[in-house]
């Protein structure tokens, strides 16, 4: 029971740390990196250049929105 | 220009996190006694170390860097927005702003409610490690993101240890929270840096080749200010307009 508690509340620190107080944040930066992948290989890096970081405009548009 | 950066980022971003740690360990001091406090502020550094130490070496060696920068470019894109969220939330008054003055107080209260053992006090030095080492966390890892990037990490770690330094140094010498500091200036401008770099290093890792190489990272920073002066400007409340009846009309 010790090691449940113990992995249990290690997992939530990581969790408490990385995704903070926007789960919006931490999907949405993981949607825009997914998204810059897919792009990349089907159309030109110019393309690419301008959606990720209008993606991740929006994502921080939306957390805020969404709040 | 990075590397101007990159000393920049580590700084100010350990001189916020300092700031709220140099709050807790003086809390600690004051109520507990200074050699708990001073202890855990030693184990917290060293634990600090060991991570970046342990970490940024093998990272460098084993594994490949394009798949180094999406990893360290998403974790400072999460951190960078989450520091840039918080700022934006502050400045639009839907947030209150950070008052160590506050959070001391809050500290001091807690810790003269746990009685003072004989021996060595661990809950002192345990409160003391963990401020030092939790708010120092998010700079190793910065550092780490920044050292493992460039291959070297004396530059991010210079600038983490002067923020280090300056805070100490004030610390020592008014002996007291550092409530004056900009804080949620600071969290602007190192939002807008992670998220910058966050977003060129990811970038690079997927595979665009940025048509204005390094510079792309300033056009990047520009683009992330302006969207959070947009974003403080729609959401700061407005006052409501109230419709008259009519015998506030008559006079």
């Amino acid at each position: 029971m010790k090691v449940i508690g113990f992995v249990r509340g290690f997992a939530m620190f990581w969790w408490d740390f990385i995704v903070g107080d926007s789960i919006t944040l931490a999907i949405g930066v993981l949607v825009a990196v997914g998204l810059a992948f897919a792009l990349v290989h089907t159309t030109s890096s110019g393309v690419v250049e301008v959606v990720l970081p209008l993606v991740i405009a929006a994502t921080l548009a939306a957390s805020l929105l969404r709040r | 220009m990075s590397v101007t950066l990159m000393f920049l980022g580590a700084f100010l971003a350990a001189t916020v996190e300092m700031v709220e740690a140099l709050t807790i360990v003086l809390a600690v001091g004051v109520t507990r006694g200074w050699r708990a406090a001073l202890i855990g502020v030693g184990g917290g550094v060293c634990a600090l170390a060991v991570v970046v130490g342990i970490l940024g070496p093998s990272l460098v060696t084993y594994v490949p860097l394009d798949g180094l920068r999406v990893v360290i470019g998403t974790l400072l894109l999460i951190f960078g927005l989450q520091w840039l969220r918080k700022a934006v939330l502050r400045s639009s008054g839907l947030k209150a702003m950070h008052d160590e003055a506050a959070i001391y107080d809050r500290e001091v209260a807690a810790l003269r409610d746990d009685p003072l053992a004989t021996g060595f006090d661990w809950t002192g030095f345990t409160v003391s490690f963990k401020g030092v080492f939790l708010e120092g966390l998010e700079v190793a890892l910065i550092v780490l993101t920044f050292g493992t990037n460039d291959g070297r990490f004396d530059i991010p770690i210079a600038g983490a240890f002067a923020g280090l330094v300056l805070v100490v140094t004030a610390g020592a010498l008014v002996h007291q929270p550092l409530s004056r500091v900009p804080e949620n200036t600071i969290k602007w401008v190192v939002g807008i840096m992670l998220g910058a770099f966050g977003t060129f290093w990811v970038g690079e890792g997927a595979g665009i080749d940025w048509a204005l190489s390094d510079g792309m990272i300033l056009v990047l920073a520009a683009g992330y200010l302006a969207l959070g002066l947009l974003l403080v400007w729609s959401l700061k409340p407005r006052p409501t307009r109230r419709i008259s009846t009519p015998e506030e009309v008559t006079p």
